[in-house]
């Protein structure tokens, strides 16, 4: 009645795990995050909220950029988040920033605003950027509401 | 000649790839991914135009729609003052179609409270955009700022 485990048909083979297909499904999900994931065209920074625009459209070429944020208290800040004392400042940065572009490609300020600006602080950054020849303004905002 | 065989049958082995670290190192990726990875929404554009009024004449003749906002948030279009964003579209896109039948490139002057609210402004030139009208000069800038 008995028997033997060993004596039992293809116990002594060596039990191993197909992993293969654990790898197909590993890649599958590697190249769907690398597929979704897109790279930034703008430098953020999160201190700005950014206003809603519903018919803002998604940034076309990054070139000829230059990113401007104008913070809730009024004050500037480079793309590096690096703060801006005052308009003569922010009028040097973009007079800075356009002579390094490109020759055929047009300047454009991107003027990350926050929405609890006031809009003081936008026309002194326009009225900067005019002033440094720049006359192409993006206002950067988001297509719809942020959730949660 | 026994060491000899001996030597044979190591030789017979079935060569396999170990395969595991190739596992380890997938899974560091997708990790990497799966954590770095957010659901943002995309930050988009609104484009435009935007000579600032530096009191120059302008060689093109334009017929320039005066805009204000207020600093509760009050939009007026010509001394109009409109009721909700949907009115204010409305009359922009009145404004804009004129011009095109009239081959004019439309021209807006807007003139804005200091202390109105950034998502007001955006949401004017969110109206501006929708009918699109990219070429606006802001005015009442203060003299030395």
């Amino acid at each position: 009645m008995k028997k033997k485990l060993s004596s039992i048909q293809g116990v002594d083979e060596e039990c191993k795990m197909d992993s293969s297909s654990m790898i197909d499904m590993v890649f599958q999900l590697i190249l769907f995050f690398m597929v979704s994931s897109r790279m930034l065209t703008n430098q953020i920074d999160p201190r700005v909220q950014l206003p809603v625009a519903g018919n803002a459209r998604p940034p076309e070429e990054a070139a000829g950029r230059i990113v401007l944020h104008v913070y809730d208290d009024g004050t500037f800040g480079k793309d590096n988040k690096e703060p801006l004392p005052d308009m003569a400042a922010v009028t040097e940065y973009v007079t800075q920033r356009k002579e390094k572009i490109e020759t055929g490609t047009t300047p454009k300020v991107l003027l990350r605003g926050d929405k609890r600006s006031i809009v003081k602080f936008s026309k002194q950054a326009v009225k900067a950027s005019g002033d440094a020849g720049v006359s192409t303004i993006i206002f950067s905002a988001f297509p719809s509401a942020k959730k949660g | 000649m026994a060491r000899k065989k001996r030597f044979e049958a190591e030789q017979v082995e079935d060569p396999a790839l170990d395969i595991s670290s190739l596992i380890d190192v997938s899974f560091l990726l997708l990790i990497y991914f799966l954590v770095t990875s957010t659901l943002e929404p995309r930050e988009s554009d609104l484009s435009m135009e935007m000579p600032t009024d530096s009191g120059k004449a302008s060689s093109i003749q334009i017929d320039p729609l005066k805009i204000r906002l207020t600093a509760a948030g009050q939009v007026t279009i010509a001394d109009q003052v409109m009721a909700d964003d949907a009115q204010m579209e409305a009359e922009l896109d009145r404004y804009k179609q004129l011009t095109d039948a009239t081959n004019k490139k439309p021209l807006v002057i807007v003139s804005s409270d200091d202390d109105a609210k950034q998502q007001r402004f955006i949401d004017l030139m969110n109206g501006l955009a929708k009918v699109g009208i990219t070429t606006i000069t802001l005015s009442g800038f203060e003299k030395g700022k």
